[in-house]
């Protein structure tokens, strides 16, 4: 079912119906049933991957919650016969009782991703390892097909785990509540991640019906859907035929493709999670940010904290800092120190950590190779920007090159957005050595006539697909201007006439059936991220 | 309370003003088709007003003029036709007809009967007959059918056809267009005509007996003319299955259709059968307009010569000196005036 379908409105409309007219006391219970048939659709066999998690995580975290009401119950009648050295040895033995659960539980269902999604990656790769060195040896790789959102439900179940380990919060105990927080349809297709602590509440209380908020998660559906259909999937006309044929399409083209996949991605996705968030918004649950105009950043840094934040702050919670702050890490800075200088010795249990963190993020996004130069690339990106930031900083004082002022600001923008195309070549283009050939290409055979001579228009578009395009693109950048510079558009529209507020909203709703890239003379496109 | 019933107005009022929009959108972004159209104006004919049906693809909407069968015989009629029309939209439609009109007789064209209906390569030739019908469950029957077999294709574009041609403004002049309804009066009756022609010459041996074995029926095409059939007898309908001229046709399919006739236990009229083209007396040089379908003057000789065996064989009336009807005599001098050279 997907999002830009009628039957998800169908679906969620008829879900906020019955969500809204069943008693207070039960309406988690409609949220978890209109999950699990949201989840039937996607493929009924799909549902034991998603059972699988959701009654081992839940068996683990409660676990994990009886041993540790034991042991404070233990430890506080025995706190005070202990010395110090005996409190230390007591928490290390409690320590590694609760890894006993927890580390299986972790590996099972990080299996059950691994398996689905890299099995085939890492099969096929050691055959040809195999082969090149004329072993007989034949790896199965098996592909399967993902079931939905496998990778959102699997980080969002492991959060939580991890939470009930670290003692944050009290596990669930009912079961089905939560399977609710995790099965969640509207942000089990392609997030955002969530965490317990802010959506459990929101899940299992009864929200009420407001028509303030409805309209709001409305607008946001629209707007997300225009972000989908009249965006994305008229740019992605043009990146399809750039990345499908590198050879014709070189030089400048690749520019082009590059520039319009950044937007591509961004429609795409940001216009998924709009339509996440409006349909969660429509029944009284907000999610958490994923975006937050990551084109508008000034690093490659900035640009990770405003693009797909929940991953990242997942990264950051559970593997960046457990890295960085852990003992082995700790000794790899002393031993640095020791070795490259104080400046870098510092930096290395900053730098290692986030280098692994940008592969784990790469091979996230999918079993290729490229996606696996992308998490290096972006690492590199990443290290490089830490380690030159103090000498940098010191050659912007020392040429006396003004850094509070619009200019700077904006070739900061420009310059990152230049970085982030670039990483997007070696995602959209078929293989790593297709994104270097692009690459070499653009840089080789610029030619810049293309954009004025009618070039851009053997990309599969028609002049006035290309206005649409150019014009709509304008809307969102000038959209996230204004939400750049602090303005909440749906609130600064509440507070308009009525009159203007409905051309608005039927300038967007007709934009949408005009505009809207569907219909028999287009393939239905998928959302990009649905894919991972 | 008050604040609910000013919400409930608002969205009304809204979904109002949307819907007034999205008409006058898709007056303006319709294909316009003159098939469509007809299929459309039918509605507009009084109540239990037609004698005669006729149901089919494009040589019974091209071949018969019911304006023709009025100045000749009196009794009127009305074609249900498309190009190329698949069986499950002429059943559709013929049941739709039959919610409108009690006719005397319905005249089927069933060639078609021969042919696999490519649903998925089709497409212009469903919206010609469903743009033009109103929405109905036989209509949403026709639909399910179609997006069962070219799952492309979806409920919401037939229903509301801006959501199939939202991409039309790309070929209208903007500052000339105009909204393009669908029409509501029509003077032809169903009849799309054609001018023009293409010499055409009978194939050696055309309709000679052989033993060569005729093709086969298509099954599901069948199906849907016996259904169609049988729909009209229980409505106490005579049927006529008719087989219009065109060079392409055979004895084998002109006898398989004829026991198909009878096992239905309907009549079979056959134009190319020797003793029809006689009468008809057509010119394949003049009267076709290509292999398969009649001119404008090959549809007035058909028209003429198929209104006297009907008037005969089914003993249709003649209401031309009846009152209600005056409005046929003016459709047909509309008719006169639009046909003459």
């Amino acid at each position: 079912m997907a999002f830009t379908s009628v039957q998800f409105v169908v679906f969620l409309f008829l879900c906020a119906t019955v969500y809204f007219l069943t008693p207070k006391r039960y309406r988690w219970v409609t949220l978890f049933i209109a999950n699990y048939i949201f989840y039937f659709f996607a493929g009924p066999r799909y549902l034991i991957y998603l059972l699988a998690t959701t009654i081992t995580i839940y068996c683990g975290a409660r676990q994990l919650g009886k041993m540790s009401s034991k042991n404070k119950a233990d430890f506080a009648a025995v706190k005070l016969s202990l010395d110090k050295e005996e409190k230390k040895a007591w928490k290390a033995n409690f320590t590694k009782k609760k890894r006993a659960v927890l580390i299986p539980t972790l590996l099972f269902n990080l299996g059950i991703l691994s398996v689905l999604k890299y099995s085939g990656f890492v099969g096929s790769n050691l055959n040809a390892l195999f082969a090149r060195f004329s072993l007989d040896i034949t790896m199965p790789a098996p592909s399967f097909l993902l079931p939905l959102g496998i990778s959102f439900y699997t980080f969002q179940s492991l959060a939580y785990l991890i939470d009930v380990y670290r003692e944050k919060f009290e596990p669930e105990r009912n079961l089905a509540k939560f399977a609710l927080f995790i099965s969640f349809f509207p942000q089990i297709v392609q997030g955002p991640i969530g965490r317990f602590s802010d959506l459990a509440e929101q899940l299992y209380r009864p929200n009420g019906f407001s028509y303030e908020r409805v309209k709001f998660g409305v607008q946001l559906i629209l707007w997300g859907v225009f972000k989908k259909l009249v965006i994305a999937d008229r740019a992605k006309v043009i990146v399809d035929t750039i990345f499908a044929y590198p050879e014709t399409f070189g030089g400048t083209y690749v520019a082009v493709g590059a520039l319009v996949y950044c937007v591509q991605l961004y429609g795409d996705f940001s216009g998924g999670i709009d339509i996440a968030t409006g349909a969660a918004q429509v029944l009284g649950i907000q999610l958490e940010k994923n975006f937050e105009r990551p084109y508008l950043a000034t690093s490659i840094p900035d640009f990770w904290r405003r693009w797909h934040i929940t991953l990242g702050a997942w990264f950051r919670d559970y593997v960046f800092y457990p890295l960085s702050l852990s003992k082995f890490f700790m000794k790899v800075g002393r031993k640095g120190r020791k070795l490259f200088g104080n400046y870098i010795g510092k930096l290395l249990p900053v730098l290692i950590p986030q280098f692994i963190v940008f592969f784990l993020i790469g091979i996230w996004h999918g079993a290729e190779w490229k996606y696996i130069a992308f998490g290096f690339y972006n690492g590199t990106l990443i290290v490089l920007g830490i380690l030159f930031d103090q000498p940098l900083k010191k050659l912007i004082e020392k040429c006396q090159i003004r850094t509070e002022c619009f200019s700077w600001h904006l070739f900061q923008v420009l310059r990152t957005l230049v970085l982030i195309a670039l990483g997007k070549i070696i995602t959209r283009a078929p293989g790593v050595g297709a994104s270097v050939y692009m690459t070499q290409s653009m840089v080789r055979n610029w030619d810049g006539d293309i954009l004025c001579n009618g070039g851009l228009l053997k990309l599969g578009l028609d002049t006035q697909d290309l206005w649409v395009l150019l014009l709509s693109s304008l809307v969102l950048l000038t959209i996230s201007l204004l939400q750049e510079s602090g303005i909440h558009i749906r609130e600064a529209l509440a507070k308009q006439n009525l009159l203007f507020r409905w051309i608005i909203y039927l300038a967007a709703i007709f934009s949408l059936i005009l505009f809207g890239v569907y219909g028999l003379n287009y393939n239905a496109s998928d959302f990009i991220y649905r894919g991972f | 309370m008050k604040m609910a019933l000013r919400i409930v107005i608002r969205c009304v009022a809204f979904l109002l003003v949307f819907s007034m929009l999205f008409l006058g959108a898709t007056e303006y972004l319709r294909r316009a088709d003159d098939e469509a159209d007809e299929i459309h104006a039918f509605y507009n004919e009084p109540k239990n007003s037609i004698d005669v049906l006729f149901m089919g693809s494009s040589p019974i909407l091209r071949g018969i003029s019911p304006m023709v069968l009025w100045n000749q015989e009196g009794f009127t009629s009305y074609v249900r036709a498309s190009a190329l029309q698949a069986p499950a939209v002429t059943y559709g439609l013929l049941a739709e007809s039959l919610e409108y009109q009690k006719p005397e007789l319905v005249v089927l064209l069933c060639d078609n009967i021969f042919l696999e209906f490519e649903y998925a390569e089709r497409e212009g030739d469903l919206r010609r007959a469903l743009d033009g019908m109103k929405l109905s469950k036989y209509k949403l029957q026709i639909i399910r059918q179609i997006t069962a077999e070219d799952e492309r294709q979806t409920l919401l574009s037939y229903v509301f056809p801006l959501l199939r041609y939202h991409e039309r403004w790309k070929e209208l002049d903007l500052a000339e267009a105009e909204p393009v309804p669908l029409l509501e009066n029509s003077f032809k009756k169903g009849n799309v005509y054609l001018r023009g022609s293409e010499p055409q010459a009978y194939p050696q041996n055309f309709m000679a007996p052989s033993d060569e074995a005729p093709p086969e029926f298509n099954e599901a095409a069948k199906g849907y003319i016996e259904q169609t059939i049988q729909f009209c007898k229980e409505k106490d309908i005579p049927v006529l299955l008719l087989h219009l001229p065109k060079m392409s046709w055979s004895y084998g399919q002109s006898m398989k259709l004829e026991e198909f006739a009878a096992e239905m236990g309907v009549e079979y009229l056959d134009c190319d059968r020797e003793e029809n083209r006689a009468q008809l007396n057509l010119d394949p040089a003049v009267d076709y307009y290509d292999q398969g379908h009649m001119n404008l003057d090959g549809s007035i000789k058909l028209s003429q010569w198929l209104g006297t065996h009907l008037k005969e064989a089914y003993g249709l009336p003649d209401h031309r000196n009846e009152g209600e009807y005056q409005a046929w005599h003016e459709d047909y001098q509309q008719y006169a005036e639009r046909i003459s050279p």
